[in-house]
């Protein structure tokens, strides 16, 4: 798999959720953020997501050394 | 059944919001979130020059997603969070009888004290996203297990290469920040 197969996957799973976002608003379906809020809803699933964000922002913003 | 009207069934929370939007206390509200936000931005150019893989860092980034995390809870408890988001779905699923159809709460409950519970959203659709994560995970497992990086990037090595300069990185932690706290509203 080389580095352009790796970011075409990327760009089509980014249009593929476009599409079905788009899809749902149309149809009245569940959009990506009823299924979250829906999923909120249940407590350790939200603290999980929590935990997770969190998580993401510490190795986003401190273990890389950009500078 | 007549599909329900933001208007014939005003919910409370909606109207008085775009109401107050515009009045002096709006004004005020917004004077106090565009503050909010420099603010925010302020702290994350100061966070993101602090030295990488240190105590310091870690404790003001931690802290403030942490700090972003009680501000959307407090919201949510005090009826801004749960309530809009209800209604939002109300409004879009007034009596529809499709995939999106309602599974458990009622087409009357009620909005905007925080209360009301969100209806859970059609099985298919909740299926179609939940097959699109397990995708980009998938794909995302599928670039990490393989080397070299620069072949097989992931996710973190692209946001990296994004988040390259100072401004930009600054720029995504008012982003993180801003969603921590809608996360946690919800």
């Amino acid at each position: 798999m080389t580095r352009g197969v790796t970011l075409l996957g990327y760009v089509v799973l980014v249009a593929l959720a476009v599409v079905i976002e788009v899809a749902a608003r149309r149809r009245g379906t569940a959009t990506f953020g009823d299924v979250l809020g829906s999923a909120l809803r249940w407590r350790p699933f939200r603290l999980v997501l929590v935990a997770a964000w969190l998580w993401l922002g510490w190795h986003l913003f401190v273990r890389v050394d950009w500078q | 059944m007549e599909p329900m009207e933001a208007d014939d069934h005003a919910d409370p929370t909606a109207v008085a919001r775009q109401a107050t939007w515009s009045r002096p206390e709006g004004r005020r509200r917004r004077v106090l979130v565009v503050t909010a936000v420099l603010l925010a931005a302020a702290y994350g150019w100061w966070a993101v020059g602090l030295a990488p893989f240190s105590g310091a860092a870690t404790v003001v980034v931690v802290g403030a997603g942490a700090g972003a995390v009680g501000i959307g809870v407090s919201a949510r408890r005090t009826g801004r969070g749960a309530g809009a988001h209800a209604a939002r779905f109300e409004q879009r699923h007034d009596g529809g009888d499709d995939e999106g159809r309602r599974v458990g709460g009622s087409e009357e409950s009620p909005v905007g004290a925080g209360t009301a519970p969100t209806p859970a959203p059609g099985t298919a659709g909740a299926r179609r996203w939940a097959g699109w994560v397990a995708a980009v995970a998938l794909w995302q497992l599928a670039a990490y297990l393989q080397h070299p990086r620069d072949d097989h990037p992931t996710l973190s090595s692209l946001a990296n290469s994004l988040l390259d300069s100072h401004s930009a990185r600054a720029a995504a932690f008012v982003l993180w920040v801003l969603a921590a706290v809608e996360l946690a509203r919800r």
